[in-house]
């Protein structure tokens, strides 16, 4: 993704044209039903046909010849439309142009056998794992039958392990005690995870019980940080972007930073619905705007939606949005906008400003670690 | 020096984050460079996204890519 000074203008946010990462709904259906899901259609099988694969494979390729492209297939639960219709939904995507095109697959592992494990070596694909750390915080984690998944999901890892295919995890996390976050840090390096991503509970889509954690984030981001400075043997995302951050803000550079054009992060669902931001809206309408979507690629060329986006109303709202962010939030240079989706799930519009994620995964983590800094200075 | 968990509130602070950063340059630079690079992230997917791409391909391209 290029700092990209033609790119369209909405107030102060722009939007670069060309994203670095397009996600793939091959199927609506998930096998699990977790009782924080935010998906709407998880209980209902909706696959992605080969025809929407290969218009987007089409775009990938061009984008390619500007940037790396990488290809998350996502879900609902991308493994649960077989292992030969995956494959039969990869074949259209080619190695890259100028740039590689890469995969990635975001699964519960419930379902990664030696089969899969092959397929994601020759491919290859990059895995991430969904569980949330030790056995007893996966409570959450049910299948249909509300029965635990988590025996199923570490035999998907072992499978995994065996096969040497690195992976990812991201952990949901709704117990921020003291002594979580160092539970939780421990059993990713236990694991053996490269990269660990934590997401703090939260009001979205269809779960909407939670206003997740509240002001005790802070101390557990705290500790995250100390445990992760102790023995930085597993990658946490929130700290490796926080520091991003930090290090730019260190070397003078955080204007610059508060600059860059809002980098795409587009969805295309099982039907070929384009987003080109706000990817956890899709399946989702509003009464304004109707459904989240910018188009369909079977109609139109993926690369047609993404460079005239900005003009759909809501991804102008929520540009718009992100212009707000930095015209009201202190924060802005850091978080550089907050996500749309949990604009529009916590306030019903996607041009508004501070929300509940902004503050429990966001402000409380930087504080979290200036406190841990504070601490070492003293 | 193992920094534990407090439940205890920390009353928050008036200095602008840019200002507490800098007054803790050494312990913060000494952790940054022990942090990755991650320029965007998403909840819903466990990679960071979003890196500067360097001007020709090569291995370091590979590596932005995800």
């Amino acid at each position: 993704m290029r700092d990209d000074e033609s790119a369209p203008r909405i107030g102060q946010a722009k939007l670069a044209e060309t994203p670095p990462v397009v996600l793939m709904q091959p199927t609506t259906l998930c096998n699990l039903d977790c009782s924080y899901c935010y998906l709407p259609e998880r209980g209902m099988s909706r696959r992605m046909s080969p025809e929407v694969a290969a218009a987007v494979a089409d775009g990938v390729g061009k984008w390619s010849e500007r940037n790396p492209v990488t290809v998350v297939w996502h879900g609902g639960e991308p493994l649960a439309v077989g292992l030969g219709y995956l494959r039969s939904l990869l074949e259209p995507f080619g190695p890259g142009e100028q740039y590689p095109v890469t995969h990635a697959v975001q699964t519960n592992a419930t379902l990664v056998d030696d089969a899969w494990c092959e397929l994601f070596a020759a491919v290859p694909m990059r895995v991430a794992v969904s569980i949330d750390g030790p056995a007893e915080q996966n409570a959450a984690r049910v299948d249909w039958a509300g029965q635990p998944t988590v025996d199923r999901v570490m035999k998907g890892i072992d499978a995994l392990r065996r096969a040497c295919v690195p992976f990812n995890v991201i952990a949901v996390v709704t117990d921020t005690s003291p002594g979580a976050a160092t539970d939780l840090y421990r059993f990713a390096g236990e694991l053996g995870c490269e990269v660990l991503g934590v997401n703090l509970a939260e009001k979205k889509g269809v779960y909407t019980r939670g206003g997740g954690p509240g002001e005790e984030t802070a101390s557990f981001w705290q500790e995250l940080a100390a445990c992760w400075q102790n023995a930085p043997h597993v990658r946490v995302r929130e700290l490796d972007h926080a520091y991003t951050y930090i290090r730019e803000e260190l070397a003078g550079g955080a204007d610059r930073r508060a600059e860059r054009p809002v980098v795409p992060l587009p969805m295309v669902t099982w039907d070929g619905e384009y987003l080109p931001l706000g990817a956890d809206l899709a399946g989702f309408s509003s009464r304004r705007h109707g459904p989240f979507t910018a188009g369909n690629v079977l109609r139109t060329p993926i690369a047609t939606l993404a460079a005239r986006g900005h003009t759909v109303p809501w991804v102008a709202e929520a540009l718009a949005g992100v212009a707000a962010c930095r015209a009201a939030c202190a924060y802005f240079s850091y978080c550089r906008g907050g996500q749309p989706a949990n604009k529009y799930f916590e306030t019903g519009r996607l041009d508004s400003t501070e929300t509940a994620f902004c503050r429990t995964g966001r402000i409380n983590l930087l504080e979290g670690i200036l406190r841990h800094a504070e601490q070492q200075h003293v | 020096m193992p920094n534990n968990n407090t439940s205890e509130p920390v009353p928050p602070t008036a200095l602008p984050s840019a200002e507490r950063i800098e007054a803790c340059r050494t312990a913060l630079e000494a952790a940054a460079s022990q942090a990755g690079e991650c320029h965007e992230t998403a909840g819903i997917f466990g990679w960071a996204y979003g890196y500067p791409v360097p001007a020709q391909p090569g291995p370091e391209a590979e590596r932005a890519a995800v």
